[in-house]
């Protein structure tokens, strides 16, 4: 095929389109919602919620759930765009981090050194470890589907941004469940699902993001 | 890009192109390509690969712009994108043939602004990658490239509708992306 046959193929094929932040919008609005069926039908908010939603170490881990859900959105929103400068979305990811190990001195300061252990191991942690991971994978499957439509210089660190993503999204609704509020516990637990999850959308992403 | 009506001009035809401008989208993706095959010419010329080899670069750079033209945000200017965009996917194309590859993002830049172009030589057919196409996208495939009909023209001579005209020729163009990316494996 001459490659002036090729251009009238393309051309022919004009009228099919699509729209790259419409795709990633829906996947993000998919993976929330089947994140959420899953963690209100099998796991639910602890019994305490109401009295718990009054203080501020079980509100602040939200803060730092959120902000790394948010930040990382922002990140797979460009990087499977060519052209489009990353450096400060890439920098804003710390963000969440700041937030957790700020939050983190603080409880050092405010507690007894004698409680420290306890409240760095919690009574959580295996559940930690396993729920976050399992909410995560709606949302990293239709994250990472969608991107099949971006174009990622390195596609192994976008399915490790999406997964990222898919980790916040399920680390928000977890820590509504979790009763291991302690900045410590957050600090120490959550970065070790969330990095499980990271390296898993990494490995798909060098397959299935290529393009 | 230091060419700035160069540029204007190609981001107002890829913006009438996504809003369904046919003419426009060929005017854009002709300009394009002798600038497509300086840079495959050069990398091809500099690893001793046959000139056929370029051109099936610049075909698959062709398809990836057209495969992913929903990744440039309209808002912002066309010629990173499209600069950022022929770079990766040439690495990657060389890349799997074996060459090593290492293309600077200035050198793309300079090439899309250059007013150096190429044509296509006349025995630059690559029938192969055609041959293994499945029907009816191959039937489809030539009879709007080669015999240049349109998607009317061939739905009614298959007997299928226009939509499973378009359907097939959009599957047809994503099978021959893959295609590229597997002969060079």
């Amino acid at each position: 095929m001459k490659t002036d046959h090729l251009i009238e193929l393309i051309v022919q094929d004009a009228l099919v389109r699509f729209n790259l932040n419409q795709v990633l919008r829906q996947a993000l609005v998919a993976g929330v919602l089947i994140a959420g069926i899953a963690f209100f039908s099998a796991v639910g908010f602890r019994p305490d919620i109401d009295s718990a939603i009054e203080t501020v170490r079980f509100l602040f881990k939200f803060v730092i759930t959120i902000a790394l859900a948010a930040t990382a959105s922002i990140a797979m929103f460009r990087i499977g765009k060519p052209g489009v400068p990353m450096t400060l979305s890439a920098w804003s990811l710390l963000i969440p981090l700041v937030f957790a190990v700020g939050a983190a001195v603080v409880e050092l300061f405010v507690t007894p050194s004698a409680t420290w252990e306890a409240r760095m191991v919690g009574h959580n942690s295996k559940l930690c470890l396993t729920i976050i991971p399992l909410l995560s994978v709606g949302p990293l499957a239709c994250l990472l589907l969608a991107l099949r439509h971006s174009a990622p210089a390195h596609p192994g660190l976008a399915g490790a941004v999406a997964g990222l993503v898919s980790a916040g999204i399920a680390a928000t609704f977890y820590a509504a469940n979790c009763n291991d509020d302690s900045p410590l516990f957050v600090l120490l637990w959550y970065p070790i699902a969330i990095l499980a999850v990271m390296t898993v959308g990494a490995m798909v992403g060098r397959n299935l993001l290529r393009w | 890009m230091k060419n700035p009506s160069r540029e204007e001009e190609w981001a107002s035809w890829m913006r009438s192109a996504i809003a369904g401008d046919g003419r426009a989208y060929h005017k854009l993706l002709t300009a394009v390509t002798p600038h497509l095959r300086v840079m495959a010419r050069k990398r091809c010329e500099q690893y001793g690969a046959p000139s056929s080899e370029a051109e099936d670069v610049v075909q698959e750079v062709l398809l990836a712009i057209h495969l992913k033209r929903g990744t440039w945000d309209a808002s912002r200017p066309l010629g990173p994108w499209m600069a950022a965009l022929v770079r990766n996917k040439l690495i990657d194309s060389l890349r799997r043939r074996g060459r090593q590859a290492s293309v600077p993002l200035e050198d793309v830049i300079a090439t899309l602004e250059s007013e150096e172009r190429l044509d296509a030589g006349d025995r630059m057919d690559v029938e192969h990658i055609l041959a293994r196409l499945k029907d009816p996208q191959r039937t489809i495939v030539k009879s709007i490239s080669i015999e240049g009909s349109s998607v009317r023209e061939t739905a009614e001579r298959l007997k299928m509708t226009e939509v499973a005209v378009r359907v097939a020729l959009h599957r047809a163009l994503k099978a021959l992306s893959t295609l590229y990316s597997a002969q060079a494996k």
